[in-house]
């Protein structure tokens, strides 16, 4: 009888989601961890991400009313205080990670492990070696961070989004190469902060145009929330050289000589599965380990899921993997359904989406009808202090199928979640037209634009 | 103690056979030796006798296909109660027949015999226990035959469905399914039963990506059905009987054989990828439901060779002594099945119809066809023809030319496929069309343009609307 019933490798979302999945099914668990349970997501970039920017967003809030004499603000925004802080709420996630493992029963090896033959592993911790068998296999090694070299720039002013974070002082200025294996730009939201903590940024990207999922509708309204903190945005880019601290810029438009003491490349990973020896387990893999929609790999009882396996590239879709792979390797069945996942950029405002553009959909053969709303009537958005922002919603005209759903503003957030809950239920344009939300709420004006796509 | 009827196995090779009747009603009496049920393969016919007297009650309803040596029912002694009344009612929520996805409707005849464990995982024991499911009334879609968690999920789904049907009044049909409004609306729009479908969603909802699945499949079910229905359409023949060659099928036999004899004939195939067709056809069913007209891929198939006509006027013609003539009109003959026979009527100036009315004018033709009040005229003249064998699951065959046509098109089974985008396989839907030509008037090459031009309007299937 093998050690375990399941045993995951990789304490990220999706091996720890995996792990207490199958613990839930009554399986007999492990999760074998080489770094710290939670992973990059809750160490590297989600979660520090997530309250940097926090910090950085209620600083500009506070300018704001600050200004508007409604209350006295410090002048500075402190990035070592706001690290501190980062560090403190991000130890507390962790923790919970721990003790939601622990409350489940499953059993915590740290170390690195690598396959012996198909049903077992040997993990090497810090008190040496030892063997693990197991009935099934989740595989969630996730990505490692993959900084290309740039000629002219040493290597130690890369940044990558862990070395962003780990900054104490904010470099006097940065370029952001925006692009990732994902189609969210967490570039911009690196961008976002330094630009707020005092640096002076530039943008760049190869494509045309930022955020190329997102609705061409909103793309001036997604470069505004760069250029209102003073940011400079660069589109088409075809080529840079570096000399010293100044980066040129070759792009459509001619060339660009700006500032760079750091080149920050926030999101560039590739899949990481290396030490795993996936040859004595039998599991074939190239960039990324391939799985079906029930996570299996090429062996029927190891499965993989999250960022090994290419695919969204997100805490979001890793999870539900997760779930599905933990739940399939205890013997019942589930499949994943990644549809209409939403995804939110926190800026100054938020940017987020979830489904098609009006041009990915009219490019897919969908009979199109969309509709726009101005976040300047909606009265939620008047009392956050008059924000600018657009919601628009993309639906088929035949089906009713929402087929899209793209905001840039205040709660652009909570408006893309509702939309993608809706959209992963399979509501029509018609359901969400005719929702009743809260008042005053972001999500009216999400119903308004669906009312205006059906007038 | 109450006798089990199970599936007879007529011979080694039977793998599957149909209940096609039951000769005695549900809690009907049944007295030893009496006739109890049909049951159909796909090679033979069998009246089955009871082998013991009393109340039978079905496990299965008629027309279930499953395994031989599987439950269908019970003969109950009086005063007996079926063993598991649950069980029966789920096996025969289970046998709702073809189109349930991973219930088909077979039981697990070894488990169910023997008595012993089916093999099930731990989560699909449990719910099977908290959800009241007998696991010998599901088959199982695991690893030899296990039984999932879906499975489980499916079983109730099903039976949900089954309470839904039998409660419902009148006030809507899809009222008590478990479907997304999504799910309903395409429903709806591609005339799909939703309680028909198997539902993969949370809780065995059924969803949009299942309808279209259920949707895809229609045809490819129809024609499972119809394969063995041929058969015993045949079946009302008698061994020894004599058909008179007479009628509709003394002209068939002449036309046909001097057809073969009188011309050279040249059959090729071509395999046309149709995933715009079918999302066009989709479209354009919806699109033309209010007004009663329901465009058929062969109705498509019909405008484009009208098209592709005009471009290559040397099939559209007609072979005499001593010259070959290029007809003017384009008159488009479709064989229309009859129950002992086909006929042949024309669409006139197909060329130069739009799509729609091809359709509208198809569906009228095919209706009078079958009700016998199609008029001579409506059957002559044609100067092409097409044939459509798809519904009935054949891909490729040898249509023979119509004479005096020099050319016949047969239209395949649209069926799932692998092409390849570089070296990325991706899901096609494949349909491949069979041209005779008469060797006498048009060559290999032509015919073979001829077919790539067909191809290319199915493919790109939008030029067929203008």
């Amino acid at each position: 009888m093998s050690d375990f019933d399941v045993l995951a490798i990789g304490g990220g979302p999706a091996g720890y989601a995996a792990a207490l999945r199958a613990a839930e099914l009554g399986a007999r668990v492990a999760l074998v961890e080489a770094e710290q349970p939670g992973g990059a997501c809750v160490h590297h970039a989600c979660v520090p991400t997530e309250i940097l920017l926090d910090a950085a967003l209620k600083y500009v809030e506070a300018r704001e009313l600050g200004v508007l004499g409604v209350f006295e603000a410090g002048e500075q925004f402190n990035f070592a205080r706001a690290s501190a802080r980062m560090g403190a709420l991000t130890r507390q996630v962790a923790d919970g990670v721990r003790a939601a493992l622990r409350m489940r029963g499953v059993a915590l090896i740290e170390g690195r492990a690598t396959f012996l033959s198909p049903g077992a592993v040997s993990v090497m911790t810090a008190g040496g070696t030892e063997e693990v068998s197991a009935e099934a296999f989740v595989i969630a090694t996730g990505t490692r961070w993959d900084p290309p070299t740039f000629v002219g720039v040493p290597p130690e002013r890369v940044l990558t989004a862990d070395g962003v974070q780990a900054l104490v002082v904010a470099p006097k200025s940065a370029l952001v190469l925006a692009g990732g294996p994902c189609e969210v730009d967490f570039g911009l939201e690196y961008a976002t902060l330094l630009a707020i903590a005092g640096s002076e940024v530039t943008v760049a990207t190869r494509n045309p145009r930022l955020l190329p999922a997102l609705d061409a509708t909103l793309a001036g309204a997604a470069r505004m929330t760069l250029t209102d903190l003073g940011i400079r945005v660069i589109e088409g880019m075809t080529d840079f050289g570096a000399a010293g601290a100044v980066v040129s810029i070759q792009h459509e438009g001619g060339e660009s000589a700006v500032p760079a003491e750091n080149v920050v490349v926030a999101d560039v990973r590739r899949a990481y599965f290396e030490s795993l020896n996936l040859a004595a387990a039998g599991v074939t893999a190239e960039d990324r380990i391939p799985v079906d929609r029930c996570c299996r790999t090429n062996v029927a009882h190891i499965f993989a899921a999250g960022d090994v396996t290419g695919g969204m590239m997100l805490s979001s879709a890793a999870t539900h993997m997760g779930v599905v792979a933990g739940t399939n390797a205890t013997g019942a069945e589930a499949a994943t359904r990644l549809t209409a996942v939403p995804r939110v950029l926190h800026g100054v405002p938020e940017i987020a989406w979830a489904g098609m553009s009006e041009e990915a959909a009219r490019a897919s053969g969908y009979d199109v009808v969309s509709g726009v709303f101005d976040l300047a009537f909606n009265v939620r958005s008047i009392a956050l202090g008059a924000r600018k922002g657009v919601v628009k919603v993309v639906s088929d005209r035949v089906l009713g199928e929402i087929l899209g759903v793209h905001a840039v503003g205040p709660g652009a957030g909570e408006m893309v979640s509702v939309a993608g809950a809706l959209m992963q239920s399979e509501a029509t344009i018609h359901d969400l037209a005719g929702m009743v939300a809260w008042h005053p709420s972001m999500t009216e004006g999400l119903i308004e634009a669906a009312r205006r796509a059906l007038a | 103690m109450a006798t089990e009827i199970l599936l007879v196995k007529a011979g080694m090779t039977m793998t599957e056979g149909t209940v096609a009747e039951w000769y005695v009603l549900d809690g009907g009496h049944v007295e030893v030796g009496q006739p109890l049920y049909r049951m159909e393969t796909e090679k033979i016919e069998l009246e089955v006798e009871a082998e013991a007297s009393g109340t039978v009650r079905h496990a299965v309803s008629a027309e279930t296909t499953t395994e031989p040596g599987a439950l269908i029912g019970y003969i109950l002694a009086p005063g007996e109660a079926p063993p598991a009344l649950d069980l029966a009612r789920t096996l025969a929520v289970a046998a709702t027949g073809p189109g349930t996805g991973r219930l088909s409707g077979a039981t697990n005849p070894a488990a169910l015999l023997e008595g012993g464990r089916l093999p099930s995982s731990p989560i699909a024991r449990r719910l099977a226990r908290e959800g009241g499911v007998h696991l010998a009334a599901v088959r199982g879609s695991g690893p030899q035959g296990r039984i999932t968690e879906a499975d489980i999920l499916a079983s109730k789904a099903a039976s949900v469905r089954e309470q839904a049907m039998e409660g419902r009044d009148g006030a809507g049909p899809y009222r008590e399914v478990a479907a997304s409004p999504l799910a309903r609306r395409l429903a709806e729009q591609l005339g799909v039963d939703l309680a028909t479908v198997t539902g993969t969603g949370p809780g065995g909802r059924v969803t949009k990506e299942d309808v279209d699945e259920a949707a895809a499949h229609k045809p490819a079910a129809a024609s499972v059905r119809a394969a063995p229905g041929t058969v015993v359409e045949g079946g009302r023949h008698q061994p020894g009987e004599r058909i008179p060659l007479r009628g509709m099928r003394k002209v068939i036999a002449q036309r046909m054989h001097a057809s073969l004899q009188e011309t050279a004939q040249l059959t090729m195939g071509m395999d046309v990828a149709m995933d715009e067709a079918v999302k066009l056809r989709d479209q354009l069913v919806a699109e033309w439901a209010p007004e009663g007209i329901r465009p058929s891929y062969t109705d498509l198939v019909i405008k484009a060779v009208g098209k592709a006509l005009r471009l290559h006027p040397l099939l559209n013609a007609t072979v005499h002594e001593t010259d070959i003539e290029i007809l003017e009109g384009i008159h488009i003959g479709m064989a229309v099945a009859l129950t002992d026979g086909l006929v042949v009527p024309v669409i006139r100036d197909a060329d130069r119809l739009a799509l729609k009315e091809i359709a509208a004018e198809s569906r009228r033709m095919a209706e009078a066809a079958r009700s016998g009040k199609l008029g001579l005229d409506e059957m002559a003249g044609g100067t092409f023809s097409v044939t459509a064998l798809g519904m009935s699951g054949v891909d490729f065959f040898t249509p023979i030319v119509n004479p005096p046509n020099v050319a016949i098109l047969g239209v395949g089974r649209i069926h799932d496929a692998v092409g390849w985008e570089g070296d990325r396989p991706v899901k096609r839907q494949i349909m491949t069309l069979s041209l005779t030509i008469d060797h006498r008037a048009v060559d290999g090459a032509p015919g073979a343009a001829f077919l790539g031009t067909v191809r290319e309007l199915l493919e790109a299937p939008y030029r067929l609307l203008v």
